[in-house]
């Protein structure tokens, strides 16, 4: 087979390209199995239960740990997701494009103020429906809801094998009916959301 | 620069035995930098088939590669490749892939789709409306109902290649 030039040097990036994308796969990334999996499941002032995955869930999210569970507050049950992306950071989507593709309507969104940083109230209708929710993204530390900023800690931290900082964790709180809940009570109420 | 890659067989008529003489002319290269680009980009079916944003978007890459179905059809005597596109395919894929950022990924698979048409003033606008069928403006309009973002997928995809055709058309008249 006869190659110009131009054509070995494209071969040449090609399969340099192809061997540098398998080995970096390769490498395993230091990923939050601990803060997630150490989610109290009861405590002083609620209970809650494991919530199964159904498959289109199950399909979307692929490798990456999720939690998901209905914790009991006195009368109020929050529905709890938390997402760890470090082995599939596409299972960390920005949750307002989640809840519109899923037909809600995002009617308002407002900032909460939390232990680290703040999270976001997002404010959703779908037909005579209104629910609220609220969402963060946390490294253990420092919490905020800036999904571009994300994405900038996620590719950051893959391409530094880590090194860069602890992997970030998608926390999204629901009630489970259609009420609101006081949010700002959220760190007495549910204090173990802040350990991971 | 403009890789030296011609395929003759269709302008000769090569049959038989000849095919594999022809075989050896075929851009073989080109198409595993492209095939390379499609496999990083392999995310845009679950997307396609998941995201309500995102359903049939498959239709827009469809629409928005007619310009380079046709021109392959037409100039079946001499099919060549950007280097440079290629090469910005490769290094943006490489990158999407240690970032694990999606877009790149796609951004890789159009330079290497674009890369088959020749680097034109029509071109630029053409590349740039492949965004009709990337997730990223479903994300950009989650806001607005699933079927208007089809049909603005649709349009901008139509209009991507109309611009190329005309642009083309109006640079062969003035030259």
């Amino acid at each position: 087979m006869m190659q110009t030039r131009a054509q070995k040097f494209l071969l040449g990036g090609l399969l340099l390209a192809v061997i540098l994308a398998l080995v970096w796969d390769r490498v395993p990334l230091p990923d939050a199995q601990n803060r997630v999996a150490g989610l109290a499941p009861a405590g002083l002032g609620f209970t809650s239960r494991e919530v199964p995955l159904n498959e289109t869930e199950k399909s979307i999210f692929g490798p990456a740990q999720v939690t998901k569970r209905v914790y009991r507050v006195g009368r109020q049950n929050f529905v709890i997701v938390i997402i760890d992306g470090t082995r599939n950071r596409h299972a960390v989507h920005d949750p307002t494009y989640c809840f519109r593709g899923a037909g809600w309507t995002i009617a308002g969104e407002r900032p909460l103020a939390l232990p680290g940083g703040a999270g976001q109230i997002l404010s959703l209708r779908k037909g005579n429906q209104t629910r609220e929710a609220v969402y963060w993204f946390s490294d253990g530390r420092e919490r905020h809801a800036q999904v571009a900023r994300c994405w900038w800690q996620t590719a950051l931290r893959r391409l530094t094998f880590g090194a860069s900082g602890p992997a970030p964790v998608l926390v999204l709180v629901q009630p489970l009916d259609d009420e609101s809940a006081a949010w700002e009570t959220l760190p007495v109420t549910l204090p173990m959301l802040f350990e991971c | 620069m403009r890789l030296d890659v011609c395929r003759r067989r269709a302008a000769r008529g090569e049959t038989g035995g000849a095919s594999v003489k022809a075989l050896r002319t075929w851009p073989w290269v080109e198409l595993a930098v492209l095939a390379f680009a499609a496999w990083l980009a392999r995310d845009l079916l679950q997307a396609w088939h998941h995201s309500p944003h995102d359903r049939l978007g498959w239709l827009a890459l469809l629409v928005w590669l007619s310009p380079l179905a046709l021109r392959l059809e037409q100039a079946r005597a001499e099919t060549a490749a950007n280097f440079y596109l290629l090469a910005a395919a490769i290094a943006c894929g490489l990158l999407g892939q240690l970032t694990e950022i999606h877009f790149l990924n796609h951004v890789a698979l159009v330079l290497a789709l674009g890369a088959w048409l020749p680097l034109s003033r029509g071109a630029v606008p053409w590349l740039l409306s492949a965004v009709a069928w990337l997730p990223l403006l479903g994300w950009a309009l989650a806001g607005c109902a699933s079927d208007l973002v089809l049909i603005l997928r649709l349009l901008l995809a139509l209009a991507g290649a109309t611009s190329f055709w005309w642009l083309k058309k109006r640079v062969e008249k003035q030259g």
